[in-house]
Protein backbone atom coordinates (compact mmCIF):
# COMPACT_ATOMS: atom_id res chain seq x y z
CA UNK A 1 0.00 0.00 0.00
CA UNK A 2 0.92 3.80 -0.95
CA UNK A 3 2.15 6.01 1.81
CA UNK A 4 -0.93 7.85 0.87
CA UNK A 5 -3.28 4.66 1.00
CA UNK A 6 -1.81 4.34 4.65
CA UNK A 7 -2.33 8.20 5.52
CA UNK A 8 -6.16 7.78 4.84
CA UNK A 9 -6.11 4.90 7.12
CA UNK A 10 -4.52 6.62 9.39
CA UNK A 11 -6.78 9.95 9.30
CA UNK A 12 -9.08 7.13 10.38
CA UNK A 13 -7.96 7.55 13.52
CA UNK A 14 -9.34 10.60 16.12
CA UNK A 15 -6.99 11.65 18.39
CA UNK A 16 -3.53 9.73 17.65
CA UNK A 17 -1.64 10.08 20.70
CA UNK A 18 0.97 12.74 20.85
CA UNK A 19 4.05 12.66 23.28
CA UNK A 20 4.23 14.69 26.14
CA UNK A 21 6.01 17.78 24.95
CA UNK A 22 8.83 17.44 27.26
CA UNK A 23 9.95 14.51 25.89
CA UNK A 24 9.56 16.03 22.18
CA UNK A 25 11.56 18.76 23.77
CA UNK A 26 13.96 16.81 25.43
CA UNK A 27 13.98 14.62 21.40
CA UNK A 28 15.21 18.16 19.61
CA UNK A 29 17.79 18.91 22.55
CA UNK A 30 19.63 15.68 22.26
CA UNK A 31 19.31 16.19 18.14
CA UNK A 32 21.37 19.76 18.84
CA UNK A 33 25.02 18.84 19.22
CA UNK A 34 25.35 22.55 21.49
CA UNK A 35 23.10 21.21 23.93
CA UNK A 36 24.41 20.18 27.34
CA UNK A 37 23.55 18.25 30.47
CA UNK A 38 22.57 21.47 31.80
CA UNK A 39 19.98 22.21 29.31
CA UNK A 40 18.51 19.27 29.22
CA UNK A 41 18.25 19.07 33.02
CA UNK A 42 16.48 22.29 32.61
CA UNK A 43 13.68 20.95 30.23
CA UNK A 44 13.15 18.04 32.41
CA UNK A 45 12.91 20.01 35.44
CA UNK A 46 10.44 22.35 34.03
CA UNK A 47 7.96 19.09 34.04
CA UNK A 48 7.21 17.84 37.82
CA UNK A 49 5.71 14.29 36.30
CA UNK A 50 9.05 13.82 34.15
CA UNK A 51 11.24 14.42 36.70
CA UNK A 52 10.01 12.53 39.25
CA UNK A 53 8.94 9.70 36.68
CA UNK A 54 13.23 9.82 35.60
CA UNK A 55 14.34 9.41 39.46
CA UNK A 56 12.39 7.17 40.47
CA UNK A 57 13.65 5.03 37.39
CA UNK A 58 17.38 5.75 37.76
CA UNK A 59 17.00 5.03 41.75
CA UNK A 60 15.07 1.46 41.03
CA UNK A 61 17.30 -1.69 41.85
CA UNK A 62 17.03 -2.05 37.69
CA UNK A 63 20.54 0.14 37.52
CA UNK A 64 21.44 -0.95 41.30
CA UNK A 65 23.63 2.22 41.64
CA UNK A 66 24.92 2.25 44.98
CA UNK A 67 23.84 5.56 46.28
CA UNK A 68 20.37 7.29 45.59
CA UNK A 69 20.59 9.74 42.61
CA UNK A 70 18.47 12.50 43.87
CA UNK A 71 19.33 15.72 40.78
CA UNK A 72 18.15 15.25 37.36
CA UNK A 73 21.66 16.43 36.10
CA UNK A 74 23.75 14.04 37.84
CA UNK A 75 21.37 11.38 36.69
CA UNK A 76 22.24 12.88 33.07
CA UNK A 77 25.74 12.70 33.88
CA UNK A 78 25.03 9.29 35.13
CA UNK A 79 23.35 7.66 32.38
CA UNK A 80 23.87 10.22 29.38
CA UNK A 81 22.00 11.67 27.43
CA UNK A 82 20.61 9.26 24.84
CA UNK A 83 20.01 6.47 27.78
CA UNK A 84 17.72 9.84 29.52
CA UNK A 85 15.59 10.07 26.63
CA UNK A 86 15.19 6.55 25.87
CA UNK A 87 14.43 5.92 29.39
CA UNK A 88 11.22 8.81 29.42
CA UNK A 89 10.64 8.14 26.10
CA UNK A 90 9.55 4.29 26.89
CA UNK A 91 8.08 5.07 30.23
CA UNK A 92 5.74 8.04 28.11
CA UNK A 93 4.41 5.69 25.54
CA UNK A 94 3.68 2.92 27.94
CA UNK A 95 1.71 5.27 29.72
CA UNK A 96 0.18 6.60 26.44
CA UNK A 97 -1.38 3.22 25.46
CA UNK A 98 -1.83 1.39 28.99
CA UNK A 99 -4.65 4.17 30.36
CA UNK A 100 -6.71 3.55 26.87
CA UNK A 101 -10.21 2.71 26.66
CA UNK A 102 -9.33 -0.36 24.39
CA UNK A 103 -11.49 -3.62 25.80
CA UNK A 104 -8.95 -5.95 24.69
CA UNK A 105 -6.88 -5.07 27.40
CA UNK A 106 -5.41 -8.99 28.17
CA UNK A 107 -4.40 -8.91 24.60
CA UNK A 108 -2.67 -5.51 25.06
CA UNK A 109 -0.78 -6.59 28.34
CA UNK A 110 0.37 -10.18 26.17
CA UNK A 111 1.79 -7.75 23.26
CA UNK A 112 3.99 -5.39 25.75
CA UNK A 113 5.14 -8.69 27.05
CA UNK A 114 6.40 -9.55 23.72
CA UNK A 115 7.33 -6.18 23.12
CA UNK A 116 9.51 -6.06 26.37
CA UNK A 117 10.52 -9.82 25.28
CA UNK A 118 12.23 -8.21 21.94
CA UNK A 119 13.57 -5.09 23.55
CA UNK A 120 15.71 -7.45 26.40
CA UNK A 121 17.08 -9.92 23.43
CA UNK A 122 17.48 -6.97 21.07
CA UNK A 123 19.67 -5.31 24.34
CA UNK A 124 21.60 -9.17 24.63
CA UNK A 125 22.07 -9.62 21.38
CA UNK A 126 23.68 -6.28 20.92
CA UNK A 127 25.47 -6.85 24.07
CA UNK A 128 26.73 -10.15 22.57
CA UNK A 129 28.05 -8.35 19.27
CA UNK A 130 29.88 -5.16 21.56
CA UNK A 131 27.53 -2.89 19.42
CA UNK A 132 27.54 0.58 20.69
CA UNK A 133 24.03 1.55 20.24
CA UNK A 134 22.74 -0.55 23.02
CA UNK A 135 20.14 1.86 24.54
CA UNK A 136 18.78 2.17 20.88
CA UNK A 137 18.28 -1.15 20.64
CA UNK A 138 16.93 -1.54 23.31
CA UNK A 139 14.33 1.25 22.58
CA UNK A 140 13.66 -0.33 19.28
CA UNK A 141 13.20 -4.04 20.45
CA UNK A 142 10.03 -2.09 22.84
CA UNK A 143 8.43 -0.18 20.18
CA UNK A 144 9.04 -2.72 16.97
CA UNK A 145 5.37 -3.61 16.86
CA UNK A 146 3.86 0.00 18.15
CA UNK A 147 1.52 0.42 15.33
CA UNK A 148 -0.16 -3.29 16.24
CA UNK A 149 -0.72 -1.56 19.95
CA UNK A 150 -2.20 1.51 17.35
CA UNK A 151 -4.50 -0.86 15.66
CA UNK A 152 -5.73 -2.09 18.82
CA UNK A 153 -6.67 0.61 20.50
CA UNK A 154 -7.84 3.19 17.16
CA UNK A 155 -8.49 0.79 14.78
CA UNK A 156 -10.44 -1.64 16.27
CA UNK A 157 -12.84 -3.27 13.99
CA UNK A 158 -9.76 -3.47 11.57
CA UNK A 159 -7.94 -5.43 14.23
CA UNK A 160 -10.57 -7.97 14.49
CA UNK A 161 -10.61 -8.76 11.39
CA UNK A 162 -6.83 -9.77 11.39
CA UNK A 163 -7.49 -11.53 14.59
CA UNK A 164 -10.34 -13.96 13.40
CA UNK A 165 -8.17 -14.48 10.05
CA UNK A 166 -5.14 -15.56 11.97
CA UNK A 167 -7.24 -18.01 14.68
CA UNK A 168 -9.20 -19.47 11.69
CA UNK A 169 -6.31 -20.59 9.35
CA UNK A 170 -3.37 -20.11 12.01
CA UNK A 171 -0.86 -17.96 10.25
CA UNK A 172 0.89 -15.55 11.19
CA UNK A 173 -0.47 -11.89 12.38
CA UNK A 174 1.39 -9.90 9.33
CA UNK A 175 -0.21 -11.89 6.45
CA UNK A 176 -3.52 -11.72 8.02
CA UNK A 177 -2.70 -7.95 7.81
CA UNK A 178 -1.71 -8.39 3.94
CA UNK A 179 -4.31 -10.07 2.72
CA UNK A 180 -7.13 -8.60 5.04
CA UNK A 181 -5.82 -4.79 5.23
CA UNK A 182 -3.77 -4.31 2.77
CA UNK A 183 -0.76 -2.89 4.89
CA UNK A 184 0.85 -4.16 8.19
CA UNK A 185 1.55 -2.85 11.54
CA UNK A 186 5.00 -2.07 10.50
CA UNK A 187 3.86 0.84 8.11
CA UNK A 188 1.45 2.12 10.86
CA UNK A 189 4.52 1.80 13.47
CA UNK A 190 6.22 3.95 10.93
CA UNK A 191 4.21 6.91 10.67
CA UNK A 192 3.79 7.33 14.03
CA UNK A 193 7.27 7.09 14.34
CA UNK A 194 7.23 9.72 12.07
CA UNK A 195 5.11 11.87 13.77
CA UNK A 196 6.90 11.64 17.04
CA UNK A 197 10.00 12.76 15.58
CA UNK A 198 11.80 9.71 16.55
CA UNK A 199 15.63 9.31 15.62
CA UNK A 200 16.22 7.41 11.69
CA UNK A 201 17.39 4.40 13.63
CA UNK A 202 13.56 3.93 15.27
CA UNK A 203 11.56 4.64 12.55
CA UNK A 204 13.61 2.24 10.29
CA UNK A 205 13.53 -0.30 12.79
CA UNK A 206 9.88 0.05 13.44
CA UNK A 207 8.98 -0.03 9.72
CA UNK A 208 11.71 -2.74 8.48
CA UNK A 209 12.10 -5.19 11.77
CA UNK A 210 9.79 -8.32 8.94
CA UNK A 211 12.85 -7.32 6.37
CA UNK A 212 15.59 -5.71 7.62
CA UNK A 213 17.56 -5.29 4.71
CA UNK A 214 15.53 -2.58 3.51
CA UNK A 215 16.47 -0.80 6.55
CA UNK A 216 19.35 0.98 4.79
CA UNK A 217 22.03 2.09 7.26
CA UNK A 218 20.17 0.40 9.89
CA UNK A 219 20.08 -2.58 8.52
CA UNK A 220 22.08 -4.56 10.97
CA UNK A 221 20.19 -2.82 13.68
CA UNK A 222 17.25 -4.39 11.96
CA UNK A 223 18.61 -7.62 12.09
CA UNK A 224 18.96 -7.89 15.67
CA UNK A 225 15.44 -6.67 16.46
CA UNK A 226 14.77 -8.87 13.59
CA UNK A 227 15.87 -11.73 15.67
CA UNK A 228 14.86 -11.03 19.15
CA UNK A 229 11.61 -11.24 17.97
CA UNK A 230 12.15 -14.49 17.01
CA UNK A 231 13.92 -15.75 20.23
CA UNK A 232 11.32 -13.99 22.10
CA UNK A 233 8.24 -16.00 20.09
CA UNK A 234 9.96 -19.26 20.71
CA UNK A 235 10.38 -18.70 24.64
CA UNK A 236 6.56 -17.50 24.85
CA UNK A 237 7.04 -14.17 26.44
CA UNK A 238 3.71 -12.64 25.48
CA UNK A 239 2.41 -12.70 22.20
CA UNK A 240 2.75 -10.78 19.07
CA UNK A 241 -0.93 -11.86 18.15
CA UNK A 242 0.03 -15.27 16.28
CA UNK A 243 1.12 -18.54 17.01
CA UNK A 244 3.76 -19.63 13.75
CA UNK A 245 6.94 -18.73 13.42
CA UNK A 246 8.40 -16.39 10.91
CA UNK A 247 11.33 -17.38 8.53
CA UNK A 248 14.68 -16.03 9.69
CA UNK A 249 15.95 -13.35 7.21
CA UNK A 250 19.21 -14.97 6.23
CA UNK A 251 21.07 -11.81 4.79
CA UNK A 252 20.16 -10.27 8.42
CA UNK A 253 21.47 -13.29 10.15
CA UNK A 254 24.71 -13.04 8.22
CA UNK A 255 25.01 -9.38 8.80
CA UNK A 256 24.81 -10.29 12.65
CA UNK A 257 28.05 -12.41 12.30
CA UNK A 258 27.00 -14.41 15.42
CA UNK A 259 27.69 -18.08 15.56
CA UNK A 260 24.83 -20.46 15.78
CA UNK A 261 26.57 -21.47 19.40
CA UNK A 262 25.36 -17.98 20.72
CA UNK A 263 21.80 -18.74 20.16
CA UNK A 264 21.89 -20.77 23.88
CA UNK A 265 23.23 -18.16 25.84
CA UNK A 266 21.62 -15.38 24.32
CA UNK A 267 18.17 -17.02 25.13
CA UNK A 268 19.44 -18.32 28.46
CA UNK A 269 19.97 -14.75 29.84
CA UNK A 270 16.92 -13.63 28.23
CA UNK A 271 14.99 -15.93 30.29
CA UNK A 272 16.86 -15.31 33.33
CA UNK A 273 16.31 -11.08 32.96
CA UNK A 274 12.79 -11.02 31.54
CA UNK A 275 11.01 -10.93 34.91
CA UNK A 276 12.94 -8.14 36.09
CA UNK A 277 12.10 -6.33 33.04
CA UNK A 278 8.35 -6.80 33.36
CA UNK A 279 8.56 -5.63 36.63
CA UNK A 280 10.63 -2.42 35.77
CA UNK A 281 8.93 -1.08 32.81
CA UNK A 282 5.77 -2.03 34.60
CA UNK A 283 6.35 0.93 37.33
CA UNK B 1 21.52 -36.61 54.68
CA UNK B 2 23.56 -36.54 51.14
CA UNK B 3 22.65 -33.70 48.59
CA UNK B 4 20.52 -35.76 45.48
CA UNK B 5 20.63 -33.10 42.76
CA UNK B 6 22.27 -29.54 42.24
CA UNK B 7 20.52 -26.73 44.37
CA UNK B 8 20.92 -23.63 42.48
CA UNK B 9 19.15 -20.05 42.79
CA UNK B 10 18.32 -18.58 39.33
CA UNK B 11 21.30 -19.62 37.34
CA UNK B 12 23.97 -19.69 40.26
CA UNK B 13 24.98 -23.18 42.02
CA UNK B 14 24.62 -23.30 45.61
CA UNK B 15 25.56 -26.73 46.43
CA UNK B 16 26.60 -29.39 44.48
CA UNK B 17 25.15 -33.26 44.52
CA UNK B 18 26.77 -35.50 46.92
CA UNK B 19 27.29 -32.85 50.10
CA UNK B 20 26.30 -33.83 53.19
CA UNK B 21 23.67 -31.34 54.57
CA UNK B 22 25.05 -29.93 57.06
CA UNK B 23 23.12 -27.28 59.66
CA UNK B 24 25.62 -24.30 57.78
CA UNK B 25 23.31 -25.09 54.03
CA UNK B 26 20.31 -25.25 55.67
CA UNK B 27 20.83 -21.76 57.41
CA UNK B 28 21.77 -20.94 53.53
CA UNK B 29 19.01 -22.39 51.85
CA UNK B 30 16.43 -20.49 53.92
CA UNK B 31 18.36 -17.28 52.95
CA UNK B 32 17.99 -17.83 49.64
CA UNK B 33 14.30 -18.96 50.62
CA UNK B 34 14.58 -22.59 49.49
CA UNK B 35 12.18 -24.58 50.83
CA UNK B 36 12.65 -27.95 49.08
CA UNK B 37 15.87 -29.75 48.10
CA UNK B 38 16.41 -33.43 46.91
CA UNK B 39 17.75 -35.56 49.08
CA UNK B 40 19.44 -39.03 48.41
CA UNK B 41 16.82 -42.47 50.00
CA UNK B 42 13.89 -39.59 49.56
CA UNK B 43 10.52 -40.88 48.93
CA UNK B 44 10.26 -43.41 45.45
CA UNK B 45 6.99 -42.10 45.15
CA UNK B 46 8.18 -38.47 45.29
CA UNK B 47 10.79 -39.57 42.71
CA UNK B 48 8.17 -41.30 40.46
CA UNK B 49 5.70 -38.17 40.11
CA UNK B 50 8.83 -35.76 39.61
CA UNK B 51 9.67 -37.93 36.72
CA UNK B 52 5.95 -38.19 35.28
CA UNK B 53 5.61 -34.53 35.58
CA UNK B 54 9.08 -34.40 33.39
CA UNK B 55 7.65 -36.72 30.87
CA UNK B 56 4.10 -34.56 30.88
CA UNK B 57 6.27 -31.68 30.87
CA UNK B 58 8.26 -32.80 27.69
CA UNK B 59 5.34 -33.82 25.55
CA UNK B 60 3.66 -31.00 25.82
CA UNK B 61 6.20 -28.68 25.24
CA UNK B 62 7.63 -30.42 22.04
CA UNK B 63 4.00 -30.41 20.52
CA UNK B 64 3.76 -26.90 21.06
CA UNK B 65 6.85 -26.50 19.65
CA UNK B 66 6.51 -28.55 17.04
CA UNK B 67 3.42 -26.76 15.52
CA UNK B 68 4.93 -23.12 16.00
CA UNK B 69 8.25 -24.44 14.05
CA UNK B 70 6.76 -26.34 11.60
CA UNK B 71 7.16 -24.28 8.60
CA UNK B 72 10.53 -23.05 8.99
CA UNK B 73 12.57 -26.41 10.30
CA UNK B 74 14.75 -26.32 6.88
CA UNK B 75 16.63 -23.46 8.36
CA UNK B 76 19.19 -24.84 11.24
CA UNK B 77 19.66 -21.68 13.39
CA UNK B 78 15.54 -21.69 13.59
CA UNK B 79 16.06 -25.64 14.63
CA UNK B 80 18.85 -24.98 17.04
CA UNK B 81 16.20 -22.05 18.41
CA UNK B 82 13.10 -24.35 18.74
CA UNK B 83 15.99 -27.20 20.93
CA UNK B 84 17.04 -24.35 23.16
CA UNK B 85 13.52 -22.96 23.47
CA UNK B 86 12.20 -26.57 24.55
CA UNK B 87 14.92 -26.90 26.89
CA UNK B 88 13.97 -23.86 28.74
CA UNK B 89 10.49 -24.50 28.56
CA UNK B 90 10.15 -27.56 30.17
CA UNK B 91 12.50 -25.89 32.70
CA UNK B 92 9.76 -23.17 33.56
CA UNK B 93 7.25 -26.03 33.53
CA UNK B 94 8.85 -27.73 35.88
CA UNK B 95 10.16 -24.83 38.35
CA UNK B 96 7.25 -22.14 37.85
CA UNK B 97 8.41 -20.68 40.83
CA UNK B 98 11.85 -19.45 39.05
Amino acid sequence: MSSKEILKVIRKIRDLPTLPRTILRITEAINNPKSSADDLAVIISDDQVQTARLLKLVNSSFYGFPQRISTVTTAIVLLGFDAIRNLLLTSSVFDLFSNNKTKMISRMETQWDHSFGCALGAKIIGGFMRHEKIEELFVAGLLHDIGKIVEMNFLPDDFRKVDSMVKDQDILFITAEESVLGYTHAEVGKLLAEKWNLPPILINIIAHHHNPGLAGAFSQEAGIVHLSDILCRALNMGSGGDNKMPSLNGEAWESLQLELSAIEPIMEKMEREFEDIRLFMSR
Amino acid sequence: MIVAKPVHHRDMLLVKEGVELTEKYLKLFKSWGIAEVWIVGASKKKEAHYIELEKQAKESVGKELGEKFCNVLDDEVMVETMKVANKQLVKRALNPEG
